[in-house]
């Protein structure tokens, strides 16, 4: 079966669509990952919402609700504990092997098929339904618009915490908004699509553009760019009678487009250089 | 026009990379037997029910099974591009439900391509509630009933050979009547006996030879859940196989950890009998009633039956 074969099928079209749904979020959210020095954060929220699935399981037998519920708490928490740069790796170690605690001793007082829990919680980008692309794009329809209102003040945040602060912006509340936004994001979105997934598109995208480009807004975009090259490439690789699982290839494109931009990187940046320098020349 | 020359294939370099794209299309175009699209196709998330397919649907049906694989386990199975091709393009699709195969049922909330008849053995045999055993092609008493829902769905899909299925699903019947016999005799000559098991596998076929499990329900729980066994369930566990106060361990051949390694070889120290069982069938490929049967019959000898 080719790839135009397999183009036909339901599922494959439901994949390419989530995948650039969640490319666009995360090539969005990662940059202030990087800036605000959290991908340790993004991996937190993921883990956790295993304790969240089974808190959710246990009480109310949904475990969904339960990852989402759970997430806000992490986010929360981590937002509390690591207000301090230099705090926050250690607080989102100390909550994510508490949380996972947690998640255990809840397991352990369920009396059904324990690997319901874990099957439920982590999606599989080809097992993608109609109802979860409606509620992925009322995902990043949220996410989009809160990202857009706080765009302008997380940034000055991000760049120059005690500038900001000084000039009246509310870190704080913006450093825990922004947490609680990405940890839903994490937590919805490996639901749908897979962990694996959304760990490698939250991080190594922005990562790379940041290598690129230099401006706030080109970073973004790049950064959009290369989740979006390596989210459908990944797709339409995989597409092709391989037994491979599509997040293979994804993180392999998304890490081979780091690499290529840890490679030219420095060139770029001497070239940017360069052209300033004759910019202020020309102005002198 | 010095442009369109390059493109021409002017070198062994090229020329290799062009026949090995070429290649590989070929492989992937003709994956496909021609002789599928005549063929009902059958997805089975679980290589037992497809086993039991094959015995039903015999030249009629291509069966593909996705958890097969004996060093894989089947708890972490991930779904690849063919799996969901398969899944959205086949006729009928089974499942087993009760959480075991939860990546079928995403797979199939993605759409099908055509009419498709989806059959789940939790429901066909009845079998709900959360603390359920998943292990329900062990009940080799109950499997018939699955074996004739099978022959109905494969009747609505090809009607032309409706009269074939049904007499495969009896003839399917027949050749457990070895089996059900051995395990009668189990029941009769050592009804009540006292066995252990590291996970609750093959629970369905202990009760219908009533075999009392007396080894901590937990212990079997945590290792399947992989949140590992408490001090108690492990005490326990270590005291009856020193007290002999087990004559059979079932051990899972196919996911093998430490913990249980090192209750078959507390087992294996005290000269407990140990049978092994697999999760699914093994060898792949091994017919329903040959896998079963073989496994039914070193649990008898195990525990001295006369046949």
């Amino acid at each position: 079966m080719g790839l135009g074969n397999y183009l036909a099928l339901p599922f494959a079209q439901h994949a390419l669509l989530a995948g650039t749904l969640i490319a666009i979020i995360c090539g969005v959210i990662g940059p202030f990952v990087i800036a605000r020095q959290m991908a340790f954060a993004v991996h937190g929220a993921a883990e956790l919402s295993f304790t969240g699935a089974a808190a959710g399981l246990v009480v109310a037998g949904n475990p969904i609700a339960g990852a989402l519920m759970g997430s806000v708490v992490v986010a929360g928490l981590i937002g509390v504990l690591g207000e301090k740069p230099r705090e926050r790796d250690s607080a989102i170690g100390v909550v994510l092997a508490a949380g996972l605690g947690l998640g255990v001793l809840l397991l352990s007082h369920y009396q059904g098929f324990a690997s319901a829990a874990t099957n439920i919680l982590f999606g599989n980008i080809f097992g993608v339904s109609r109802g979860d692309l409606f509620l992925l794009v009322g995902l990043a329809l949220v996410v989009l618009l809160a990202m857009m209102t706080i765009y302008r003040p997380l940034l000055f945040s991000s760049v120059d915490p005690e500038l900001a602060k000084a000039r009246g912006v509310p870190t704080r509340l913006l450093g825990i908004l922004f947490l609680v936004l990405l940890a839903v994001t994490v937590t919805e979105a490996a639901q749908i699509v897979g962990t694996l997934l959304v760990l490698s598109l939250a991080i190594t995208p922005a990562a790379a553009a940041q290598r690129i480009a230099a401006a706030p807004l080109a970073v973004t975009g790049v950064s959009i760019g290369i989740a979006l090259v390596a989210t459908d490439g990944g797709i339409l690789l995989s597409l092709n009678g391989t037994t491979v699982p599509p997040t293979v290839f994804v993180t392999g494109l998304s890490f081979g487009l780091y690499v290529l931009a840890r490679l030219i990187g420095p060139t770029l940046a001497r070239r940017r250089r360069e052209r300033l320098r004759v910019l202020r020349a020309a102005e002198v | 026009m010095a442009s369109l020359k390059g493109t021409r294939i002017n070198s062994p370099v090229s020329l290799i990379v062009a026949l090995g794209c070429a290649c590989l299309l070929c492989a992937c175009s003709a994956t496909p037997s021609s002789a599928q699209h005549e063929k009902l196709s059958v997805v089975a998330a679980e290589s037992p029910w497809g086993a039991i397919a094959q015995a039903v649907g015999g030249p009629y049906v291509h069966v593909q099974s996705m958890i097969q694989n004996p060093n894989s386990d089947p708890h972490e199975f991930t779904a690849n591009a063919s799996n969901a091709a398969a899944v959205s393009t086949a006729s009928v699709v089974i499942q087993n439900g009760l959480g075991y195969d939860a990546f079928m049922a995403q797979l199939l909330s993605t759409g099908a391509t055509g009419p498709r008849s989806v059959i789940t053995a939790a429901q066909v045999l009845n079998v709900s509630g959360p603390g359920a055993n998943p292990h329900l092609w062990y009940a080799i008493e109950r499997v018939p009933k699955m074996a004739h829902a099978l022959a109905n769905a494969f009747a609505q899909h090809d009607p032309v050979h409706a009269q074939y299925f049904s007499a495969s699903a009896t003839a399917f019947d027949e050749s457990l009547a070895p089996l059900i016999h051995v395990i009668h005799q189990i029941a009769t000559q050592k009804g009540g006996a006292p066995v252990g098991e590291t996970e609750r596998i093959a629970g369905y076929l202990l009760q219908e030879a009533d075999l009392h499990v007396v080894t901590p329900i937990g212990f079997a729980l945590g290792i399947e859940s992989g949140t590992s066994p408490n001090a108690s369930d492990t005490v326990a566990m270590n005291k009856l196989l020193t007290s002999h106060g087990i004559d059979v361990l079932l051990y899972n051949q196919q996911t093998v950890s430490p913990t249980t390694q090192a209750v078959s070889n507390e087992a294996a120290a005290h000269h407990i009998a140990i049978v092994g069982v697999t999760e699914t069938v093994q060898p792949i490929h091994t017919p329903y009633v040959a896998w079963q049967g073989k496994q039914i019959n070193e649990l008898a000898r195990a525990l001295g039956v006369h046949q």
